[in-house]
């Protein structure tokens, strides 16, 4: 997808998660393969997600049979700048933030 | 290990014409802690960010809206002798500067030409809430003064 502002340029059309009941069917910490010195997990639920105008879904990759995405993410920053930005505030407040290694 | 982080050292005399405007604006700033703090938090956030790129997680941050950022960001935290913001990277290339102390949550994202975007929270209720386009930084010098009474006081 292009970035309105830069043309020639794209931007990310999803926001790439984790999907909880895949990891916990591989009995794998929630956390995997996160550099906690760098980083911090937390935990976003698909109601919220859907609550806020985002699709939510399993999309497992070749690298990652545990992925899924947040959809629409580009298409609110392209359509609305304003609503892209409430919409990360919604998803950041109703997020709870995982402690290392934790399990399900 | 990151790429250097492409600015002189500070105190070093003003850049030469043609250099980034982040070059620039820290080259010209005042040798001081909330500056020295400052630069420590772009440094940290660009090494993230180079990390989250060579993970294929992120792009890299857009120099000229880093540039952008400390231009605008500098003389407050500066003049103020505020703590320095959380620094990071966020999606596309834009970048984040965030308080979070003393009762107050001031979030502030640069995104390029969609301009600033500031949250402003005061778990005090002194300051206004405010979510929205803040392109003066109108709001968050508001905000950051009351936040340099509560740091400094």
């Amino acid at each position: 997808m292009a970035d309105p502002a830069k043309p020639g340029k794209t931007v990310d059309e999803a926001l790439s998660v984790n999907v909880q009941s895949s990891l916990a069917a591989a009995g794998l910490d929630l956390t995997r393969g996160m550099d906690a010195s760098r980083f911090y997990a937390v935990r976003i639920r698909v109601g919220d997600c859907h609550a806020n105008g985002l699709e939510a879904f399993f999309d497992p990759v070749p690298d990652n049979p545990h992925h899924g995405s947040i959809w629409d993410l580009a298409a609110v920053f392209s359509a609305d700048p304003d609503r892209y930005e409430r919409a990360i505030d919604a998803l950041a407040k109703v997020s709870t933030i995982l402690p290392d290694n934790a399990q399900i | 290990m990151s790429q250097p982080f492409p600015v002189p050292k500070l105190g070093q005399p003003a850049a030469p014409p043609g250099a980034s405007g982040l070059t620039t604006a820290l080259a010209a700033a005042a040798d001081d802690a909330a500056t020295r703090a400052f630069h420590a938090a772009v440094t940290k956030a660009m090494e993230l960010s180079e990390a989250m790129v060579v993970a294929g997680d992120a792009e890299p941050i857009d120099q000229t809206i880093l540039a952008d950022t400390v231009r605008l960001l500098l003389p407050a935290i500066s003049s103020l002798g505020l703590p320095s913001p959380v620094v990071l990277p966020l999606q596309n290339g834009g970048i984040g500067a965030e308080w979070h102390e003393r009762g107050m949550n001031i979030e502030l994202r640069f995104r390029g030409l969609s301009g600033v975007y500031a949250v402003i929270e005061d778990a005090r209720g002194i300051v206004p809430e405010f979510h929205g386009r803040d392109p003066s930084l109108q709001h968050a010098v508001s905000a950051l003064q009351e936040f340099a009474r509560r740091s400094n006081g």
